[in-house]
Order: structure tokens, then sequence, then C-alpha cells
């Protein structure tokens, strides 16, 4: 019994971290793009696109699942198309990873964009009158200078991915062995009476979170210092 | 050398506008604060764009804005040394000063270290900038400037730094040209002050013009009046 409990909790935890790292190395770019576009252009449109990139964050979760399993589901609007090349979303690991991805997206985009905006232009300017081009001022001046609230919003888009509930249950289910991440499983096990083993569980995911948010603030809190 | 005709570009309080045709080799800029002259460099410069008008450096059209044509501050070649010196408060003074390499503009060997030379930042080439003194940061500046090879060098308040003995030999290098690095920039300068025209200009170059800038925007031709 107890090697069962020990392997399907490290399982967890395992399965867990890994669909988070991956959601937000998958969303980081367009995260980055979204921000840096809202930071540094106007564009038409761009009060509405600012609106809907927040909106997960303060949309109830299970709402924000929903519309995800009418968009994937199999009579959803891209599900039919997702099924016909072969790609099965709702209730595997890849939903898990969407719907983290959609509930960590604006605290990445926030972040990187009071970063970016903390950018001096006047520098970004200078690097052009100095010879370089748009590509270079991004990747030499505006990203390395953002960086410390770029590594920020990282750390606390990771730590949101991690605790995914409301949408990740709507999108994915919850599977042992398949999409149970460690907030769904801790929900599983206290369901059925058993809070003997989300107790483990709950040590990790505080543990876990408490070192992403700690580093993450320790991070931005040192911005001013050195620039 | 530089021409500019007809520029306005509105200001919050007034529209700036110049017309003038600089031979002067150096020539400063002369107005009370507040009357657009970091605005006339900023222009020049490439980083404005003013709502009419037209500029030419050696027969180059860098902007006409009738006519569509608006050169990149990237590719004007035009050195600028701002105010507050605004370097790159992630790189050592090395990367600061070699950033014009990094970004494709080569120069001949041996250039970084004349300049540096020139400059005396040999003993500060490894530090980053928030530990330098004022005098250092304005020379740093200025060498990351000269070293994109400018055909026209403009400096925003020269004067501020030239009470130091770095800062004056600094403010001679495009005068004097002791080394083959500064010749590009030599050809053109433009310092730009809110003292008034007096002796402290550089004193190398005899033909310094004079162009005032004032508040109640003048008439061209009064405006490009110059004092030789």
């Amino acid at each position: 019994m107890s090697g069962v409990f020990a392997s399907e909790t490290a399982w967890t935890i395992w399965f867990t971290l890994r669909v988070a790292a991956l959601a937000t190395i998958l969303m980081a770019a367009p995260a980055l793009a979204v921000a840096w576009l809202l930071s540094r252009k106007t564009w038409t449109g761009k009060s509405v696109v600012e609106t809907l990139v927040a909106l997960p964050l303060v949309m109830p979760p299970v709402a924000t699942g929903l519309i995800l399993l009418k968009l994937l589901g199999r009579r959803g609007i891209l599900g039919p198309a997702l099924e016909r090349i072969g790609i099965d979303v709702i209730f595997t690991w890849k939903a898990v990873v969407i719907a983290m991805m959609v509930m960590s997206f604006p605290l990445l985009v926030r972040g990187a964009r009071i970063a970016f905006d903390d950018v001096n232009p006047r520098l970004e300017q200078m690097a052009r009158s100095l010879g370089a081009g748009e590509a270079r001022v991004l990747f030499t001046m505006t990203l390395p200078l953002a960086t410390r609230g770029i590594v920020g919003g990282l750390l606390l888009a990771f730590a949101r991915a991690l605790g995914e509930f409301g949408a990740t249950v709507l999108v994915a289910g919850n599977i042992p062995w398949k999409t149970s991440t460690m907030s769904l499983a801790i929900y599983n096990f206290v369901q059925i009476g058993r809070d003997d083993r989300a107790w483990p569980l709950l040590a990790v995911s505080v543990a876990i979170c408490f070192l992403a948010v700690w580093i993450g603030e320790t991070v931005l809190n040192r911005r001013g210092r050195l620039v | 050398m530089l021409r500019i005709v007809d520029l306005e570009l509105p200001l919050s309080e007034f529209p700036l506008r110049a017309h003038l045709d600089l031979e002067s080799r150096v020539t400063a800029v002369v107005g009370p604060s507040g009357a657009g002259k970091t605005s006339l460099l900023e222009t020049i410069a490439g980083f404005r764009t003013p709502r009419r008008g037209r500029i030419e450096l050696d027969g180059e059209t860098l902007l006409d804005v009738a006519a569509g044509r608006n050169l990149p501050a990237r590719l004007r070649r035009i050195g600028y040394v701002p105010q507050d010196d605004t370097l790159f408060p992630h790189l050592t003074v090395r990367r600061n000063l070699a950033y014009a390499w990094a970004a494709g503009r080569d120069s001949p060997t041996g250039e970084f270290d004349r300049v540096v030379a020139v400059l005396e930042l040999d003993a500060v080439l490894e530090r980053g900038i928030s530990n330098l003194s004022g005098g250092e940061r304005r020379r740093v500046a200025l060498g990351r400037a000269l070293l994109a090879r400018p055909r026209l060098l403009l400096c925003d308040e020269p004067l501020g730094f030239s009470s130091t003995r770095g800062g004056r030999k600094a403010l001679r290098v495009p005068d004097q040209r002791p080394v083959s690095v500064t010749r590009a920039a030599a050809a053109f300068f433009i310092g730009i002050s809110t003292r008034s025209p007096p002796t402290s200009s550089p004193r190398s170059d005899p033909r310094c013009g004079w162009w005032p800038t004032r508040r109640t925007s003048p008439e061209p031709a009064e405006s490009s009046r110059r004092i030789s």
C-alpha cells in the first residue's frame, strides 16, 4: 500500500512540475511579444487586447475552462479540425498544458510590460543612432534591461500554473496517473476522506510555490538597485 | 555642410522653427533654457520627426517631410552626446564604447585604443557605468559617439564638462585632430550651450558660428544669423 502511495504521489509531483514548466516555456514568447507590443507600440484595438489578456486573472477559472472546452472539445470550434489531424486534446496532458498557459499568460504579460515600460526609450534611441537595427536594439537593450521583470513574471506565471485547478478540471478532467496535477490530486484525496495522502502534496505545493514567489520577489525588488 | 530648410517641430509651448545653412566646422547653438536647443539636436539626429522641413548633410538628404523621406537614425551616421550621457547601464565602459562596433560599424585597427588614450579612459574600461564620476561619464559618451565614426557630432551642453582637465581635452579632440579617429567627426561639430557665445567656445577653430534660438518663433532669415 505504501509503495503505491509513494509512487502515485511522486508521479503527480513530477507530472505537475513538467506540465507547468512546459506551459511556462510555451507561452513565454507570445506573452513577451504581446507585452512588448503593449509597451512600445500604439495600434487600433490595443485597449481591447489589453483587457482580453488580463481577463483570465479576474474571470472565474471554471468559466475560462468552459470556454476552452467549447473551443477544443469534439463538438467545439477547433476540436473537429484537431481531431481530423489526429490530435486529441481534451482529457489529456495537453489540455492541462493549455489550461495552465491561458491562466498564467496574463501574469507574464503584466510583469514584462511593466519591465519594458521601465526601460528608458532614450537608451534604445542611442543604440539606433550608433547603428543598431531594431532586432539588435531588442536583444542588446530592451530585453537585457527588462530581464528582472521578465524573470519575475516567469516565476509568478510558473507558480500560477502549478496551482491551476478550475480551468484544468474542466478541459483535462481529474484522472489519476493521467491528468491529475497536485491541486487536482489534493482535491481527490480530500473528497474520499484520505486527508493523510493529501498532506505530502500540500507540503510540496507550499514549498515549490514559496520558492518560486520568493525568488521572483527577490529578483523584482533588486530591480531599482542596479539600473 | 548642414542645411536645414524651413524646419518646423511642434513643441508643447510653441513650434520650433529653424532655417540655417552652416559651413563652419564648429557651430554652437545658444538660447535660453526651453528655447528648443535639445529638440533641434534630436531632430537632426533623427530621434524626432518634425512637421515640416528638410535636413541635408554633405549633400545627402536626411529628411524631407514634403517628399516623405526620413532616413532612420541608425543610417544617419550622426554622433550624439546627450546632456545626461545616456550610457548603457547594463554594460561596462568597454562595451559601451564598443557598442557601435557590435552594431556593425567597423573602424580601423587601433582606433579603439587611440580614443581610449585620448579620453584617458584606460583605468575605467572594465568598470560598470554606475561607478564613474560625472566627467568620466561624459568622456565615455563622447568616446562612444566618436567610435561610431560619425559625419557630424552633436554635443548637448558640452561646456558643462569643459571645466575639468579631462573634459577640456575631450572637447578639443575634434579640433586638434591628434588622431585619425577624430577626423571624421572633426568635419563638423555642433556644441550647444545655455551660456552666452563667448570665449569658452572650442578655441582652435576661429570660424565658430552661433545660431540663436528663441521662444518666439523668429523669422527664418533672422534665426539663421551667424557670427563668424
